[in-house]
């Protein structure tokens, strides 16, 4: 089971957010909309987020990370579930 | 040959995308025609012509005021309205429609069905009005879906199944314009590369430049001494785009009404998927290990490096897409060749100048390898996965390649 609650994966995507992105990201925030990012920034965001919480993101799920709190929450579940890299 | 009046107008939508600005820059040179391009909001008459006298000089023609004044742009009218567009279609005499807009978002199924089906319902419902003398489509060579089969010149009346709904929708797209009662001429190309000239490229990060660029921006920081590749002997469907630009000529001139013609190169001339991964590795990576992977599944994907499994995921559909045995009929470009048609096969050599170009272009791949070159490996241990039998572990083969 993860430990970490929303709330903390939530504030650490945001800071991953601005050192990898250069940009600022709340909440409701839409990668390609209103982050801009490409498709090639986006899975290297994503690589980036599976390093900082040492979990595996299935390509299946890869479609949820529309907004940086879908993206959490998704990580989130994918953490409970043991969804680990090796 | 059709009949065709001089200074006669054609319009062509997509006019302003990679492909719509090749078949604008051919016509410009070659046919005496005058272009009525429809574009989106935004797209000024700067942004249009760039890259069509770009491709026109790079062809060894001048592109003077003259040859500018042959094209038109004209604000695309929504789908509802495009009878807006009749002034125009009357004032330059237009009696053909070429139509090359198309939605290429793989995972966008809304403007998948928007653009490639319900924009080409709309404008062949104004060709008939219209009552052009003919209405050429510029499909996909891969609109049949997955066919395990060679792939006919012919409507997909069973189509296999589709890697997106991309391919799907362009098959709709084709089944309405032969269901039109225009004359038709549908064209599908494969996948369009740089020129097999100079190498050059114009075209968005589609295809392989997708993993190009994919492989530029997230394997080149660092170093890997081992890489996971999913690269089949597979030969990859691959056009190069002044030979797509020949083939469209030669089809638009000579090829008769209600034709279909696959675009593709020679089937033996080909690369395969691994000597694609190979021509990159080479030059830009020399790893200690490279594993070749027969089928995504069989690749341990937790167990690899993060990026290069972001890259798998990025060009995931492409490299599937690619893994798959595609044949086509060629009976078109027989044909055509056989009326003195130039068309430069796509090969290992000429892809590798396309390569080339893509990474002297590159400022991160030049920082990339003048930091790490110094890593590389002299040789590369390079080792086949092939897929499991039922019940038994992954089979390696090892072979150490200079």
């Amino acid at each position: 089971m993860s430990d970490i609650s929303y709330d903390d994966l939530l504030t650490r995507n945001i800071a991953l957010i601005a050192s990898v992105c250069h940009k600022t990201a709340v909440e409701e925030s839409r990668f390609i909309e209103d982050l801009e990012l490409d498709s090639i920034d986006l899975v290297g965001l994503v690589s980036e987020m599976e390093e900082e919480f040492h979990v595996f993101v299935p390509e299946e799920r890869l479609r949820a990370f529309r907004t940086v709190g879908e993206a959490t929450r998704c990580l989130q579940e994918l953490l409970s579930e043991g969804e680990r890299v090796a | 040959m059709r009949d065709r009046k001089a200074g006669r107008g054609v319009l062509l939508t997509g006019g302003s995308g990679y492909v719509g600005g090749l078949i604008a820059s051919t016509l410009l040179v070659h046919e005496d025609v005058t272009i009525v391009a429809p574009v989106r909001k935004g797209v000024d008459r700067q942004r249009f012509l760039s890259p069509v006298s770009a491709e026109v000089r790079l062809a060894g023609h001048a592109f003077d005021e003259r040859m500018a004044s042959r094209i038109h742009l004209v604000d695309l009218p929504e789908r509802e309205h495009l009878d807006a567009l009749d002034a125009v279609v009357t004032e330059f005499g237009v009696d053909e429609v070429i139509h090359a807009a198309g939605c290429l978002d793989y995972f966008n199924a809304g403007a998948l069905e928007s653009v490639n089906i319900e924009l080409t319902r709309g404008i062949v419902e104004q060709a008939r009005r219209w009552q052009v003398s003919r209405f050429l489509y510029v499909s996909t060579a891969f609109s049949s879906g997955y066919m395990f089969r060679t792939i006919g010149e012919t409507l997909h009346t069973a189509p296999g199944k589709d890697p997106t709904d991309y391919t799907r929708t362009k098959r709709v797209a084709e089944e309405i314009v032969a269901g039109s009662g225009l004359p038709y001429l549908i064209l599908r190309p494969s996948i369009i590369i740089g020129d097999s000239r100079d190498g050059h490229y114009s075209g968005k990060q589609y295809g392989l430049y997708q993993l190009w660029a994919g492989m530029e921006r997230l394997l080149c920081r660092e170093w890997h001494p081992e890489m996971h590749a999913l690269a089949p002997r597979q030969p990859v469907q691959l056009i190069h785009q002044d030979a797509f630009q020949s083939a469209f000529l030669a089809a638009y001139r000579h090829l008769p009404d209600d034709s279909i013609m696959n675009i593709v190169s020679e089937h033996e001339t080909l690369p395969d998927l691994r000597a694609l991964w190979d021509l990159w590795l080479d030059a830009c990576l020399r790893p200690e290990k490279t594993y070749y992977y027969e089928r995504m599944a069989d690749i341990p994907l937790r167990e690899i490096n993060g990026k290069q499994r972001a890259l798998l995921a990025l060009a995931s559909v492409n490299l599937q897409i690619a893994s798959h045995p595609w044949r086509y009929e060629t009976t078109s470009m027989d044909t055509l060749r056989a009326k003195g048609m130039t068309f430069t096969n796509a090969t290992r050599d000429s892809v590798a100048l396309c390569q080339d170009v893509f990474i002297a272009e590159s400022k991160q791949i030049q920082e990339f390898l003048a930091a790490h070159r110094s890593s590389f490996s002299a040789e590369t241990t390079q080792i086949d996965i092939s897929p499991p039998v039922i019940g038994a572990a992954p089979v390696l083969a090892g072979v150490a390649a200079p």
